[in-house]
């Protein structure tokens, strides 16, 4: 088993944890390695190299609003 | 005269009205000229989910002499309006009937519009292809066995088809700009907080925007500056104020500066794209642009929390009814919600707090070089609606299905507005679409250069030929 094919199964056997719902439908697992596929690319980013923790995007977009 | 080369006149939404205030047109008469055309090709598409047609007669003769007079619009099954059913494509929501009114629909009325028909859309908006597993999958007008796009499928389907000449649609991560695109029609999807979402179905609150589709970009404008501006029933709705977005057409795009960019959204196209890509960019710079090479920073990051953020609010939205009603939604969309249910608290949380600080390098580094970006909406030709269903389509179908918002979804994450031109057909005849990606606020300037494009193009006006529907309606 890869492991984009074992954290697709994982996360399916965590949503059924979390949720208690049971879904048979194999389309939950190509889902699932699609998400996989995230969370892995998310874990191997570097630390953010900015930090605007203060910042909201309503603050963001009408700060760069163009109005041309 | 050519079905495919159409004039203006009842075809599109300022024509419309200026026939009506010329008085060459009555309105009312539209409506039932739309209504056949409706029982004529509408099983054919299957864009027309709840006909309206006593209601939009009554505000085509009192709106006459408004903004709009009297035209004949119909909207995604997803606007609050009473008495009236509204089942957002869903078996759960089929008796559901509103008692509020959306502030989008609301202002429209105001403004004279007639609401003639709820239009089909993807269950909750959850599918880029049109896929519906409980009234049947919107057909495009243009091969009926092909998608017509999602998730506002009903409404680019339904304008490209001529049974309306405005809609409104939502768009999370492309369900404007896919099916304007498949459908060979206009669609535009504004700064997010631009129009007020209140009285309109959630699906990912920070990711929602609701917007026209429609023939042109003039039509766009139009109805832009009758729905957006701020709203007390919406806290998040930008005050801002509101353009004449029409003024700005005026067809010089002397001064801008178009960005391509560099990654994945050029790449692997296929050759009738490309073609048609360059074609509509040649237009552009005769008219006074200048093409620049760009670069999106952090574009992995943005791609990651793009789909985790979304994932988690469209499954935080649902967890009710998937707990209680699971076998009520068609397996394509429940399948697709439920692995949702298994990314962190903390992954999210993580992906929203980076997310102001990524949309503004975005606006730095890229947007401080160019005004705008250029892109093709879809990578490739529509599917059909066969090799696409998740149900059905065997292997692939999950990355066909997923391919289709491939060039849109980034561009949700940061909130921007983007707007979906047609650009001429592709492989198979089908339609396809140029986006032009803009700053926060920037509509009047996308506005400005897709009616450019629609000066000196009449792509917009390609009118499918339906077996068994006349032209005319």
């Amino acid at each position: 088993m890869t492991g984009n094919a074992a954290l697709a199964d994982l996360i399916v056997q965590t949503a059924r944890t979390w949720t208690g719902i049971e879904m048979p439908h194999p389309a939950a697992r190509a889902f699932a390695a699609d998400i996989g596929g995230l969370i892995r690319a998310f874990r191997a980013l570097p630390p953010a190299p900015f930090d605007d923790r203060a910042a909201d995007v309503c603050l963001v977009l009408d700060a760069y609003a163009d109005d041309a | 005269m050519t079905p495919e080369t159409l004039p203006d006149g009842p075809w599109d939404l300022v024509a419309h009205v200026a026939a009506v205030r010329e008085g060459a047109l009555d309105p009312v008469a539209e409506i039932d000229r739309r209504m056949a055309r409706i029982a004529a090709a509408g099983p054919a598409i299957n864009a027309i989910r709840t006909p309206t047609a006593d209601t939009a007669r009554v505000q085509a003769a009192a709106g006459a002499g408004s903004a709009l007079a009297g035209a004949a619009l119909g909207h995604k099954d997803m606007f609050d309006r009473p008495e009236r059913r509204m089942t957002c494509g869903a078996r759960i929501r089929e008796a559901h009937v509103p008692t509020g009114l959306a502030t989008a629909l609301a202002r429209l009325d105001a403004a004279g519009g007639a609401d003639l028909a709820t239009l089909s859309m993807s269950e909750f908006a959850q599918a880029p292809t049109g896929h519906n597993g409980h009234f049947g999958a919107v057909r495009n007008p243009h091969d009926a066995e092909r998608v017509s796009g999602g998730s506002s499928s009903g409404s680019a389907a339904a304008v490209a088809a001529g049974f309306v000449l405005g809609s409104l649609g939502s768009d999370t991560g492309g369900s404007i700009r896919i099916p304007a695109a498949c459908c060979g029609v206009t669609g535009l999807k504004p700064t997010w907080s631009r129009v007020s979402a209140a009285g309109a179905m959630p699906l990912a609150p920070s990711f929602d925007c609701i917007g026209p589709i429609a023939r042109s970009a003039r039509d766009c404008a139009l109805l832009l500056r009758l729905i957006a501006g701020a709203d007390p029933r919406d806290g998040d709705c930008s005050s801002r104020p509101v353009p004449d977005y029409g003024t700005a057409l005026d067809g010089d795009l002397r001064g801008q500066r178009i960005g391509l960019p560099e990654g994945p959204f050029l790449q692997d196209l296929p050759g009738a794209i490309r073609a048609r890509f360059d074609a509509a960019l040649e237009v552009l710079t005769a008219r006074g642009a200048k093409l620049h090479r760009v670069t999106i920073p952090h574009l992995d990051r943005i791609t990651a929390c793009a789909g985790i953020a979304s994932r988690v609010e469209v499954a935080g939205q649902h967890l009710g009814w998937m707990q209680n009603r699971p076998g009520d939604y068609a397996p394509m969309v429940s399948a697709r919600m439920y692995p949702g249910y298994a990314i962190p608290g903390a992954l999210y949380i993580e992906a929203m707090r980076q997310r102001p600080g990524l949309m503004r390098q975005v606006l730095e580094d890229t947007f401080g070089a160019v005004d705008m970006l250029a892109l093709p909406t879809l990578k490739d030709t529509p599917p059909t609606i066969a090799e696409s269903d998740i149900e059905t389509g065997g292997e692939g179908a999950v990355a066909r299905f997923l391919s289709l918002s491939a060039n849109t979804r980034t561009v949700s994450f940061l909130g921007l507005p983007a707007i979906s031109v047609p650009m001429g057909p592709c492989a198979q005849g089908m339609p396809t679409g140029l986006q032009l990606v803009g700053r926060p606020f920037a509509e009047a300037r996308l506005l400005r250069a897709a009616d450019a494009l629609q000066r000196d193009t009449a792509w917009h006006r390609r009118l499918p030929v339906i077996p068994h529907v006349p032209v005319h309606p």
